[in-house]
This record gives structure tokens, C-alpha cells and sequence, in this order.
């Protein structure tokens, strides 16, 4: 088993290396630099002036020089540089936001998985009955459903309308201190956000379960266990439900960066201040290192959760660490 | 209904068996299958009302030009108002009187627009660069140019009335109640509405946040000295504001209201009293503005979020966010107020709740605009239809390229193995695990947003799916006896890829073209959401929604049409994508 999992961080390191490279080739791919900027402001500079520059941000040297620099900030410092936008280090504009992230992709995934769970076994075991249909039809509903339009009509009605919850946000300027009132304070604005970027995996994972418990029921063990006479209770949680959700732990876990992308959109629609909203934010305002590094996060957290995915998948399942 | 479908199919084989068995012909394969595949889909009734909506929006979409009752080019030549996002021309700022509101280009470009009729008054190129935000007052429009001049134009026609050389860029303009008052680095200048230099002040030290007023001329120094110009020039200093220096403030009335370090100030000029109204909890983003009316305060932040403070309670009431930076703002009726942006949108914005009244031009159902019309008075239903037509072809454009080229890769790849397979599948495995939309926000920013570069960067992302999808298909091919006795004949490795591989592959093939003109849909629609797609004026149904979200308390039924239309484009797509899998594919049915 450790052999296996010292194999697989090995095999991550020059994955890291491409993702470090790749990133820094897209961001001297993006239109204009400092220099244009600065030129734009101060339009007289002159080209001595010009040179200058370029040598001072090490503009002059060549490609593997410049990353080389740029990659040993990273790693001695932690410094990833400065925002052009905010004129603040890009470290302290993360660390502002990525808190308020980690709330709405946790709360959303734990909201999609105590759905997507019992509706996928209670659809398994109900295949074809009315109730069954009625997920089948909610599931392609979330499949179809474009979530920034499902988060305006949500803002519409529950916020413009009812006046239940706020219209944007992240927290109330002034709550009673206390931890419980903290947390419905905090919830109250991430309820929408939360349906809003889990619908559709919400949907997947339903259908997914769905499929692996009709393929689980039908092997030999549960009939072998059925002529046994064990109860049925204890053969579908016992029995099937154990081998059933297995790959769907993996599923799961594979799905924790792609949620990300959905909540560049989720924050852009609730303007809920966090590294989605960053991230477009830094586009628009061609503020690219800001863009870039989070980029950057995004992929070594994929590169993370395939690791811990694979090494979940090799703990439960032990004929992997053999091939 | 399970058992019932499985004796029809049972039914149905064996008739079809009999029948071949009497008729003593064997039938060519492949027509067979296709017959079958046909007669399997058509009992999905999902499937059939699927494929009839898609063909409906697919019709509309192919006659858009046709069943539009309204030209949408002549719409957006109505309102060459709005300059695209993303590009180096950009609006360097917008003025407004009670009927006029005029935007000034970086370019040179001058458009006015009348509000009362909502139509474009007059245009002036003067194919030099403006530099400066412009000012209003006396019936002129002010603005300094690239020429270091300070230029005066008349706000009724557009013509020029006096231009003066002052040596210099010319930073800031204002209008005062006597004229203009303009700054270039540490100098002031104040001439009068017909082009008389009244004086000329150096002010040392970093200037970098002030205000000017129509009232009175008026400076806040970086150091929070707040000061004041007599008619002769002779500069005083009415106030210092200590550590609280102002971020952005606003003059009313004797008071001076003003964002510093998070909190809300307010300093009165008469009794010197500095007094702190409360904090903007929470918000990251620089303040751009901030502007007192009604008893209500109006705060923009760079990046288009905007709140609303009550000065009276000391905090913040409402907050909203818009797309694009906002320029300028002006006082507008009761409690609203006129918000001018970066790219080329007016907004009324009230202060109580943060709703938008849209300017007069967004109405409801009407004879003649049977969905309404938006912000800038264009008649929503034809901007549907033109929409449609954007994102079905981008769709179907996006999904032909990426089967050929995920088929050409998953085929050759697969046939041949070895380790660039193997590469190229791990390469192939990590691209999809990433978060799609990121990179493609990435990728339509580096190309410049369009509907070309759309395309191409969808294209990148989405034949990896369709590769996988084939080279696992081509593994079992590859090994199979027909495979085998074609290469026994002498076949190359070209023909039996092309004639005997790939159009084994094409059922599953065509299940994962279908889902792939949804995924491209719905890419498009949320990038051009954010502004990184399809860029206005041309309509796409995700365009239209990022619009449409400013106007959600006043004008609700201009989110509900694009995003229904989404919605169920995708829906048909997804029921027909279902309907021909369970169709083309036999041994996936049952396991569903």
C-alpha cells in the first residue's frame, strides 16, 4: 500500500512541474504587459526609458530565465506576486476570499450528496414506480437547467419578492455574537448560492447511484443472500449499499474541483465575494496574474483530489495496487 | 411496463426472425440495425417531443432574419450606444443634463443621445484621443485631448466653440459655477464659459484624490487639507480631515461626504465637524464613487458593485452589482439616481432599494413587441430569435469540429497504441478532470472574445471527450475476427481504420455529438453571461441575461425568455441525446 502511494505522489511531481510551465506560457500569452500599461499612463516615456523598464522586471531575459525567477518566489516566499487591479500582494487577495469559497462548494457538496444519495437508492429500489419517475424527471431538469438563469429566478422570487433572504453578500454587517446565530446569520445568504451550484451535480450523483445499486442488486451475492433468508432491510444496507457507494465515493471526489467552475458563475450571479468572483473580476480588468494564479490553484487541486481519489480507491479496493 | 416493453421487443425479434427465416433473405446488416435503431427511438415519447422542440428552435433559428418583426441591425445602429467591452476604444466618460446625456470615446468619438425620445442626437469624430472624463456646464461639454488641449464643445449641436493650448495633459475637468476648472498634474486652471482664463494655481504635494463641484471651486489635497479658490485664485485652506483621508467624496450642500478605510465620513464645512456615519462591512473592492442625494448615500466600487447607505442609521442598505465600471453619476428624480458606465450602459438606480428603473425604454407585452423590449428599447423577441440562431450554430458548429477531430485522435491513437496512446489518453484524463469554464474564460480572453474564437477554444476542450469515447471502442474493434480477416486481405492500416473502425463507432459517436451542442449552448450562454463571449450588440441568450440582471425588481420578463430558451433547448437535447442512446446502443438497455 505505501509503495503505491509514494509511486503515485512521484508520478505527481513533473505533472506539477507542467501545470507551473503551462501556466506561466498562458500568462505571457495574455494581450499587453506592465510595460503597455505603464506607457499608457506616461505617454512621453522614452525608449531609453522603455529599455530600462524591461531590464528592471526582467522583461529583457529569456523564457526559462524569467519562469525560473518567477517559480523560485513562488516556492522560497510563497510570493506569487502583486495585483495590478488592487495594488495588493495576489496572496492576501486570495486568502481574503477563498474562506468564503470553501463555504458555499463544502456547504453545496454536502447539500448534493444527502440528496443525491437516499434518492438514487430509493429510486433503485422503487425502479419504475411513480416516485422514481418524479426523480428521473428532477434529475433531467438539473441536467438542463442553466444555474446562472436558476439563480436569478431563485433571487427573483425568494429575494426580490418573498424578502426571505438577502439579495447578495456573504454575511450581515451586525449579528449577535454567539456561534449558532453566526452560522444561520452565514447560511441565510449562502442557501441560494448552495442550491444554485449543486442542482446539477446534485443530479448527476442521483442518477449515478441510481445505476450502480440496480447493477448491485442484481449480482449473485444478493440473491445468494436473499435464498439465505436474510432480512431485505439488512441485505440493502448491509450488503449492497456498501458495494454500491464506492464508486460513487470516487465520483464524488473527482467532482469536488470541477464545482469550481460553476461557482465562478454561482458568485458572479449572487455577488457572493469569493475566488470565483476574483477570478472573473481579474479578466474583466485585465488584472491577469490574479487570474493566472488562481488558475493555477485550480489545477494543483485537481491534481490533489485525483491523488487522494486514487489512493481512496486503492484502500478499498486492493486488486488496484497490483496492475 | 417494464415486462410489457421487453415482450414487445421480444414480439418484434422474433417476427422479424420468422420473417427472414420465410423470405429466405438475408438481410445487409447495417440497414437493419438502422431500421431497428429507428423503430426503437420513435417509442420514446421523451425522445420524439425532444427532437420536435429542437427542430422548432432549429427552424426559427435558420429563419430568424425571416420571422423577426424587427431588424436587429437597425436596432443596434438605433443605439451604437453601447461600445464592446474588452477592447482598447473604451469611454473615458459620460455627462448629462435633464434631456441629453452625452458619452465621450478615448478614440475621439463624441455620441449624444436625447432621453427624452431615448434616440441618438448628434455624433462628432475629432479624430484625436480624448483624455479626460468630460464636464458639463453653461451649455458646453468640456474634456481635455491627446493635443494637451482643453476643448469646448456646445452641447446643443455638438460643434466646437473654443479650444485652448495649455502645454499639457490635461488630467481632470469640471464644471464650475463659472465656468471650468481643469487640472494637469500640480497646476489648476479656471476659465470662464467662453474660453477667458480667470487663473492658474500650483497646488504641490500628491494630488490624487479630490472633487470639484458646480457649486464652489474645490480640492482635497492627499493629506486631507480640503481646499478652497476665490474668483482671483488665491487658494485657502478650509479644513483639514487629519488621518481620515478620503478614498472618494462627494460635496453637498455644505457637507462633504467621503469613503476612507472602509468607513463612511462626513464632514461639515460650516460648523468643521467631522463626524463617522458607520462602516461598509465585507467589500475587498477599491470605492470609485460615492454620491449623497435624499438623505441616502450612493457607493460604487471598482468592479461594478454598488451599495446603498442610509446615513441616518449609519449602514449599508442594499447592495448590487452590475457589469462594467461605473463613470459618473447625477442626481435624478425623488430618490433615484442616474449611474452612467464603462461600457456604455445607463442605469437608474433607486436609492430605498437598489432596484433599477430602467431608463424610459423597457416596456412589457405590447401589440407590437409581443415580449417586450430591453434597456435600450430593441424588441425582445427578435433579439431571441437572433440569439437562437448564435448559439444553435455555435453549438452544432463546435460539436461537427470536435467529432472529427476526436474521432481522427481516439481512432488512430487506439488502433496503434503504444506510448504516445498512452500520453495522450493521460493528457486527455487530466484536461477533463479540470474545471472547463475557468479555462475557457482564459482561453476566449487571451484570443479576444468573438464568435470564431468561441469556437475554437469550445473545440479545444471538447474533442477530448469524443476521443476517449472512440479509442475505447476502437481497443475492442481492433481485436475482433472482421478486423482480423481485413487485414489478412491486405488492407492498410488507413483502410481499415476509416472503413472498418470509424463507422463502427459512429452510434456511440453521434450520442456524444448530440450532448455536446448542449454543452457548448451552455458554455456559450455563461460566458457570454460574464461578459468573455458573444459581446454586444450582437444578442446571444446569454448575453441577453447578463443584461437582463440588472433589471430583475422592474423587468423580470427579460431574464425569463433567453434563459427559458436555454432551458429548454438543453432539456430536448437531453431527452433526445437519452432516447437515441437507449436506441443505438441495445446493450445498455435495461441497465439504464
Amino acid at each position: 500500500m505505501w509503495v503505491y502511494i509514494i509511486r503515485r505522489i512521484m508520478q505527481v511531481i513533473p505533472v506539477l512541474i507542467l501545470i507551473s510551465i503551462a501556466s506561466f506560457a498562458l500568462l505571457n500569452a495574455m494581450p499587453g504587459d506592465p510595460i503597455a500599461d505603464l506607457l499608457m499612463a506616461d505617454p512621453e516615456m522614452s525608449e531609453e526609458d522603455v529599455a530600462n523598464l524591461r531590464r528592471i522586471y526582467g522583461l529583457d531575459q529569456p523564457f526559462h530565465t524569467r519562469y525560473l525567477r518567477w517559480m523560485g518566489a513562488i516556492l522560497t516566499q510563497g510570493d506569487l506576486g502583486m495585483s495590478q487591479q488592487y495594488k495588493v500582494p495576489v496572496t492576501t487577495l486570495i486568502a481574503r476570499n477563498i474562506e468564503n469559497t470553501v463555504y458555499l462548494i463544502g456547504s453545496s457538496f454536502i447539500l448534493s450528496i444527502l440528496v443525491a444519495i437516499p434518492i438514487g437508492i430509493f429510486s433503485a429500489l422503487r425502479q419504475y414506480s411513480l416516485g422514481d419517475y418524479f426523480w428521473t424527471g428532477f434529475a433531467f431538469f438539473g441536467f438542463s437547467v442553466p444555474n446562472h438563469w436558476l439563480g436569478l429566478l431563485l433571487l427573483f422570487v425568494f429575494a426580490f419578492q418573498l424578502g426571505w433572504v438577502p439579495i447578495g453578500g456573504f454575511r450581515s454587517i451586525r449579528v449577535e455574537p454567539g456561534f449558532w446565530n453566526e452560522f444561520f446569520d452565514r447560511l441565510r445568504y449562502l442557501i441560494l448560492p448552495m442550491i444554485t451550484l449543486g442542482i446539477s451535480s446534485m443530479a448527476g450523483w442521483m442518477r449515478y447511484m441510481r445505476s450502480t445499486m440496480l447493477e448491485v442488486i442484481r449480482e449473485d451475492y444478493i440473491r445468494t443472500a436473499r435464498a439465505k433468508g436474510v432480512a431485505e432491510r439488512i441485505i440493502i444496507y448491509k450488503h449492497a449499499l456498501r458495494n454500491a457507494v464506492l464508486p460513487v465515493i470516487t465520483l464524488v471526489m473527482l467532482a469536488i474541483p470541477v464545482m469550481f467552475g460553476g461557482a465562478v458563475i454561482t458568485e458572479a450571479v449572487f455577488v457572493y465575494p469569493g475566488m470565483g468572483r476574483l477570478f472573473w473580476h481579474a479578466l474583466i480588468n485585465h488584472d491577469q496574474l490574479v487570474a493566472m494564479s488562481i488558475i493555477m490553484i485550480i489545477a494543483v487541486m485537481v491534481v490533489i483530489f485525483n491523488l487522494l481519489a486514487d489512493i481512496l480507491y486503492a484502500w478499498v479496493d486492493p486488486r488496484i495496487r497490483y496492475d | 411496463m417494464a415486462n410489457n416493453k421487453d415482450n414487445q421487443k421480444q414480439e418484434m425479434k422474433t417476427s422479424e426472425e420468422k420473417r427472414v427465416f420465410e423470405e429466405g433473405i438475408i438481410e445487409h446488416k447495417p440497414t437493419s440495425f438502422v431500421k431497428i435503431a429507428i423503430n426503437r427511438f420513435f417509442r420514446h415519447k421523451l425522445g420524439i417531443i425532444g427532437l420536435i422542440v429542437f427542430l422548432l428552435f432549429a427552424i426559427s433559428a435558420i429563419f430568424a432574419n425571416q420571422l423577426a418583426p424587427h431588424s436587429i441591425t437597425d436596432q443596434n445602429l438605433r443605439n451604437r450606444f453601447a461600445p464592446p467591452t474588452l477592447t482598447r476604444v473604451y469611454p473615458t466618460g459620460s455627462v448629462a443634463t435633464p434631456d441629453l446625456s452625452v458619452n465621450t470615446m478615448n478614440n475621439g468619438e463624441i455620441f449624444s443621445r436625447d432621453l427624452t425620445f431615448g434616440i441618438p442626437s448628434w455624433y462628432q469624430n475629432l479624430e484625436q484621443d480624448i483624455t479626460s472624463h468630460p464636464a458639463v456646464s453653461h451649455d458646453n461639454l468640456y474634456f481635455g485631448t491627446g493635443e494637451n488641449k482643453l476643448m469646448a464643445l456646445s452641447l446643443s449641436n455638438g460643434s466646437e466653440e473654443w479650444t485652448t493650448d495649455l502645454g499639457q495633459n490635461i488630467e481632470m475637468v469640471w464644471g464650475t459655477a463659472d465656468g471650468v476648472m481643469a487640472r494637469s498634474g500640480e497646476q489648476f486652471f479656471h476659465f470662464s464659459a467662453d474660453g477667458q482664463k480667470f487663473w492658474e494655481v500650483s497646488i504641490p504635494g500628491t494630488l490624487d484624490k479630490f472633487t470639484g463641484t458646480l457649486e464652489r471651486p474645490l480640492v482635497i489635497t492627499d493629506e486631507g487639507e480640503i481646499l478652497s479658490f476665490s474668483i482671483e485664485g488665491e487658494k485657502q485652506t478650509l479644513a483639514s480631515l487629519d488621518d481620515a483621508v478620503p478614498e472618494t467624496a462627494h460635496f453637498h450642500e455644505g457637507n462633504i461626504y467621503f469613503l476612507s478605510g472602509g468607513y463612511v465620513y462626513n464632514f461639515n464645512l460650516d460648523e468643521k465637524e467631522l463626524t463617522e456615519l458607520g462602516s461598509i462591512n465585507g467589500i475587498t473592492d477599491e470605492p470609485v464613487k460615492i454620491h449623497y442625494h435624499q438623505e441616502y448615500l450612493f457607493l460604487a466600487f471598482s468592479g461594478g458593485l454598488s451599495k446603498g447607505f442610509d446615513p441616518e442609521k449609519g449602514e449599508v442598505i442594499w447592495d448590487r452589482e452590475d457589469s462594467g465600471q461605473l463613470i459618473s453619476v447625477r442626481a435624478g428624480e425623488e430618490h433615484r439616481v442616474e449611474t452612467f458606465w464603462n461600457n456604455g450602459s445607463h442605469r437608474i438606480i433607486n436609492l430605498e432599494t437598489g432596484g433599477t428603473t430602467s431608463s424610459r425604454m423597457v416596456q412589457g407585452f405590447s401589440d407590437i413587441h409581443i415580449l417586450g423590449t430591453d434597456e435600450l428599447g430593441r424588441d425582445v423577441f427578435s433579439r431571441i430569435l437572433a440569439g437562437g440562431r448564435v448559439s444553435l450554430s455555435l453549438g452544432i458548429i463546435v460539436s461537427i469540429v470536435c467529432v472529427t477531430v476526436g474521432t481522427v485522435v481516439g481512432a488512430t491513437s487506439g488502433y496503434f497504441g503504444g506510448v504516445v496512446d498512452s500520453i495522450i489518453m493521460r493528457f486527455v484524463d487530466f484536461l477533463l478532470s479540470i474545471p472547463a469554464l475557468p479555462i475557457l474564460m482564459i482561453m476566449t480572453y487571451i484570443l479576444g472574445p468573438s464568435f470564431q474564437t468561441m469556437i475554437i477554444a469550445l473545440a479545444i476542450l471538447g474533442w477530448m471527450s469524443i476521443a476517449r469515447v472512440v479509442r475505447s471502442q476502437t481497443l475492442s474493434l481492433k481485436e475482433q475476427d472482421f478486423t482480423e480477416a481485413a487485414r489478412a486481405l491486405g488492407a492498410t492500416n488507413r483502410r481499415i481504420i476509416l472503413r472498418h473502425i470509424i463507422p463502427n463507432t459512429l452510434a456511440p459517436v453521434l450520442v456524444a455529438m448530440t450532448l455536446m451542442v448542449a454543452g457548448a449552448i451552455l458554455s456559450e450562454s455563461q460566458l457570454s453571461y460574464l461578459g468573455l463571449g458573444i459581446q454586444p450588440p450582437t444578442p446571444s441568450w446569454g448575453n441577453m441575461l447578463m443584461n437582463a440582471r440588472q433589471y430583475l425588481t422592474t423587468a423580470p420578463w427579460l431574464a425569463v425568455w433567453p434563459g427559458l430558451c436555454i432551458f429548454l433547448t438543453l432539456l430536448s437535447i437531453n431527452f433526445l441525446g437519452d432516447a437515441m442512446r437507449d436506441a443505438l446502443d441495445p446493450k445498455l438497455k435495461g441497465r439504464d
